[in-house]
């Protein structure tokens, strides 16, 4: 056989040898799922407490908003226990300021028998809740992105009576799991 | 009687004499014959077709009787452009192990391997994004582009190799490893989780594998044992 010959069987035993293994090992070892599933978000879970007690309280906001940015979270119309407020991805802490609904009144005496007036009875005092937290960054997939995880969640500053972190849970998921307990 | 002793003398020289060439040949096994360098030449695919990958690797081996000592090194680049992020991630990684070749004193040095490798990379990343364009739902935030990035990250790992290194002209081989990595540790210097890691792959699990081709030139210092033998037969 020429040397041509020898080198070009060489090149080809070597070149289809290769391509069945680059055919095979995909299949043996690709274990790269791309389903876009994360626990990751920004929504700090808050409950809320009456003041020395393990009752829940209903709460009414006037408004609840944070610096740096204009959205209301939540306004007049919502009388719930548990809120979520949610944090600000761009930075490594988030002043969230809210104005307390203390009392709700209704005029039953309208001249429209149709409609009962609500008054808002404000707090005096605008509250205010600091959290600091850690934002870690990755790229689970190409085509699924970027997530945000938040960590070390710490309270710097709150201007309610109490507050309290539920065991463990100072980072942010959708396990609706509550962070923090404030007592009001 | 002195007859015999004297045989039994010659013969006990002789088998000592044959002992000492035998474990001389042995010894001489292990003294190297050649280096072999070698670069990559499925980088040229990428540098040709991938916009988003590019890679070089260099080797070198030194042959230890059926062994032989490897040392790899290498640089890549890899960058994603997205419609809501960015991401980039340049850096260096060095393999360092043997190989066990199961083709022994086969006539044209061919090399069919399995081998083991310690490998480490530093590289340099980073990612830009869009903050509403998280994963996450309604971030209830004004959109911002946000960035971050790792100056001095690291890793480390292990690889199981194996492969061929087959004789195409003269002292001119080609071949390919395939290699199955076991990630031990990645280090950044930011809250940004490395997406890629030079010589590693992806960062998405702790292990990886992958598949390289190379064109070797074997540079002999001296005749391999199994041509001396061959010589030596050919002799008589």
């Amino acid at each position: 056989m020429s040397t041509e010959m020898t080198i070009i069987k060489h090149i080809f035993y070597f070149l289809s040898t290769g391509l069945l293994l680059f055919g095979l090992l995909p299949g043996i070892f690709s274990c790269e799922t791309e389903n876009c599933i994360t626990l990751a978000e920004n929504d700090l879970m808050i409950s809320f407490y009456e003041q020395d007690s393990t009752t829940l309280k209903d709460m009414i906001f006037e408004y609840v908003t944070a610096e740096g940015t204009d959205s209301v979270f939540y306004d007049y119309r919502t009388k719930q226990t548990d809120f979520r407020f949610p944090v600000n991805p761009a930075d490594d802490q988030t002043l969230f300021v809210m104005q307390v609904v203390d009392t709700v009144t209704y005029d039953t005496l309208s001249h429209d028998p149709l409609v009962i007036e609500a008054t808002f009875h404000l707090r005096d005092r605008i509250d205010s809740l600091l959290i600091e937290y850690q934002r870690s960054q990755r790229i689970i997939t190409e085509e699924c992105g970027v997530e945000i995880n938040y960590t070390h969640l710490v309270v710097k500053k709150c201007t309610f009576p109490g507050y309290e972190f539920e065991d463990d849970m100072t980072f942010l998921s959708r396990l609706n799991e509550v962070n923090i307990k404030i007592y009001d | 009687m002195k007859l015999i002793l004297k045989y039994t003398i010659s013969l006990w020289l002789l088998l000592v004499a044959m002992g000492e060439g035998i474990a001389q040949k042995k010894a001489e096994r292990w003294i190297p014959s050649a280096v072999r360098v070698g670069g990559s030449l499925g980088s040229l695919g990428y540098l040709i077709f991938s916009e988003k990958h590019n890679y070089f690797e260099s080797i070198v081996d030194v042959d230890f009787d059926r062994y032989f000592a490897v040392f790899e090194i290498g640089n890549s680049s890899y960058r994603l452009n997205e419609d809501t992020y960015n991401y980039t991630n340049s850096g260096r990684f060095m393999r360092l192990g043997f190989d066990v070749n199961f083709m022994q004193d086969e006539k044209h040095l061919n090399v069919v391997f399995f081998g083991l490798r310690y490998a480490w990379s530093s590289f340099q990343d980073d990612l830009s994004y869009n903050t509403v364009a998280v994963i996450e739902s309604e971030t209830q935030w004004p959109d911002t582009r946000e960035e971050v990035s790792n100056l001095e990250a690291g890793a480390h790992w292990y690889e199981m190799n194996t492969g061929l290194k087959v004789r195409v002209y003269n002292n001119f081989y080609m071949g390919f490893t395939a290699r199955y990595k076991f990630l031990m540790k990645a280090h950044h210097d930011s809250s940004l989780r490395s997406y890629y890691i030079p010589g590693f792959g992806k960062n998405i699990n702790s292990d990886s594998w992958g598949l390289n081709y190379y064109i070797y030139y074997r540079i002999p210092f001296r005749k391999k044992m199994y041509f001396e033998k061959s010589e030596k037969t050919n002799k008589k």
